[in-house]
């Protein structure tokens, strides 16, 4: 059974300009679809449709969606929103800068329980927040509670979002960029975390980068967006190896590593 | 004609907020080759670039001109010799002026004729794949490729010895940087400039380098030529930095994470050297492990 469909969806500016047009997506339980596109391809939109997060001025014009069976997209109500979840590029400007890792930690996993008696008290989401922490790799939790977004590293930060976005139990998680702007040993750690973290949940994934690399690893299914329109949805295997579109050819020939200097023989150089 | 940085210290701060951003590093890049300066945040190389560029001082080491068995020293490398490509192009030309002004200035600079100076401009600004009508706007109606070719233009008007690239495609989408560094590639073989290029971006350092210096943590913990130092890395750090490179190909397993050995402290553990007997000999640092392929065995 799909876990995500999305069929002809469209969003456009305020002034009706479109940003991503007929747009349609599928998602199996479990599995990671990436979608790849430069910046304005309207890969970002997409992901922040999905969860009603678009900016100001920028609606869906037309299209459904439709996740574990429940339809959303149309309805706009908070109860409406899909349980789903999301990490970000940025993932210290993502985080509230003025509380504690901690706090925030804590405050979300309230947030979660809310309307249900289960008679956890504070010290009993303390040691909550402090499994989840050691649950995405970070091997002093503790410290970590007691620190600000900014004391701490951009692949910390990602730890955090990853666990704040798992503690929701989601069946889907939208992962926009999350490892543009890390070191790449950084990057390798954190792909590799959410590789683990998605099959050991069975979480779905939508995986929006401009990484070809990344998304080669990353994903069983890819869609290559160009200015707002899907122009390739197919294996991760038939884009690398069969391209069937002209612009995915051109990305994949742009990331190929072909050197383009002469060989210099020998340690014997011109002068 | 070749700069050489040698044995370059640099630190910021003072007391107790003392820190070396870069230590002991000695580079030099020739006219008509690429040395790639690779390593991650806090690695160093930025500073690197900004000692070589004369934009900051060093606090030991110096900065020489080898022409043949000539030796120049230079504290402050002249415009005329050494230029640079700053990362976010759109940010590096000055919004008021028109693109013409800000690739005339280096000329204008060296008192070059009016007229001399606006038909190397028109004849540069062709050679970077651009319009010469782009000369007429400002550098915000331009995209940040073709201000990435202005910049090169800006750049190589003055015909420098030495050109600075300081992570000259981290900002461009994909498809525009393999543009960019095709368009490198190209300049250097008609011009013979010798780029000194500062990235992150292995897979760009693939294609464009001649040699490659790996920093970490304000030194160099191995250099050599290309090949190399991509297919036969000695120490660790080069090994964990390659591995952690996402390939591009799904049929190619990849694991990236590579664990580092570590000291108690924090700092790495170089497990076996490479050559123990002149480390006993001379102390830890940089060793000839193959001719011009340097590793470190400490850092």
């Amino acid at each position: 059974m799909t876990l995500l469909s999305v069929e002809g969806l469209c969003i456009e500016t305020a002034a009706g300009v479109p940003l991503v047009r007929d747009l349609s997506l599928e998602v199996m339980p479990g599995e990671v679809v990436g979608i790849v596109g430069e910046s304005g391809s309207g890969k970002t939109m997409t992901a922040l449709s999905l969860l009603g997060l678009l900016p100001d001025g920028v609606r869906v014009s037309d299209g459904e969606a439709t996740l574990d069976g429940h339809t959303f997209l149309s309805d706009a109500s908070f109860r409406g929103r899909p349980n789903a979840t999301m990490i970000f590029q940025n993932p210290t400007a993502a985080l509230n800068p003025t509380m504690r890792i901690g706090a925030q930690l804590v405050r979300l996993l309230r947030f979660l329980e809310r309307g249900v008696e289960t008679g956890t008290g504070r010290r009993g989401r303390r040691s909550q927040a402090i499994d989840l922490l050691g649950s995405v790799g970070i091997n002093d939790p503790q410290m970590v509670l007691g620190r600000y977004p900014h004391q701490l590293s951009g692949g910390m930060n990602q730890r955090v979002m990853i666990a704040m976005a798992i503690a929701a139990r989601p069946s889907l998680l939208i992962a926009d960029e999350p490892t543009t702007g890390l070191d790449v040993t950084v990057q390798a750690q954190i792909l590799e975390l959410i590789r683990a973290t998605v099959a050991e949940h069975g979480i779905g994934v939508v995986f929006v980068s401009h990484d070809m690399g990344v998304i080669a690893q990353m994903c069983q299914r890819v869609a290559v967006m160009y200015d707002g329109e899907v122009r390739e949805f197919a294996g991760v295997d038939d884009v690398f190896h069969r391209p069937r579109d002209g612009y995915t050819r051109e990305l994949l020939s742009s990331a190929s590593e072909q050197l383009l200097t002469e060989e210099v023989g020998g340690g014997a150089r011109a002068e | 004609m070749e700069l050489a940085l040698n044995d370059i210290e640099v630190v910021y701060g003072r007391r107790r907020r003392r820190n070396h951003a870069v230590r002991g590093v000695s580079i030099s890049v020739r006219r008509g080759e690429t040395l790639a300066v690779v390593g991650e945040s806090g690695s160093g190389k930025t500073t690197i670039a900004k000692v070589a560029a004369g934009l900051q001082k060093a606090t030991a080491g110096t900065l020489t001109w080898h022409r043949g068995d000539a030796v120049e020293a230079n504290g402050r490398p002249s415009g005329q010799r050494v230029q640079m490509v700053f990362q976010h192009p759109v940010q590096s030309l000055d919004p008021t002026w028109r693109i013409r002004k800000s690739v005339l200035e280096p000329l204008r600079h060296q008192g070059v004729p009016h007229e001399e100076a606006n038909r190397r401009v028109r004849e540069l600004i062709a050679e970077v794949g651009l319009d010469p009508e782009v000369l007429d706007r400002y550098p915000r109606e331009v995209s940040g490729g073709q201000a990435q070719r202005v910049a090169v233009a800006r750049a190589l008007v003055s015909r420098p010895e030495i050109v600075i690239l300081d992570e000259p495609t981290a900002s461009l989408d994909q498809t525009v940087r393999g543009r960019i560094l095709t368009l490198l590639a190209e300049l250097q073989q008609h011009t013979g400039v010798g780029y000194l290029m500062i990235t992150h971006d292995i897979s760009s350092v693939r294609r464009l380098a001649t040699r490659i210096a790996v920093m970490y943590r304000g030194v160099i913990v191995e250099s050599g030529p290309r090949a190399a130092v991509l297919e036969d890395p000695r120490h660790p750090y080069t090994r964990a930095l390659i591995a952690a490179v996402p390939v591009a190909d799904p049929r190619i397993a990849w694991d990236g994470v590579i664990e580092l050995p570590r000291n108690p402290d924090g700092t790495l553990a170089i497990p076996s050297c490479p050559v123990p007997g002149e480390c006993r000999e001379h102390g830890p640092g940089l060793h000839e492990i193959d001719p011009d392929h340097l590793a470190a065995c400490s850092s």
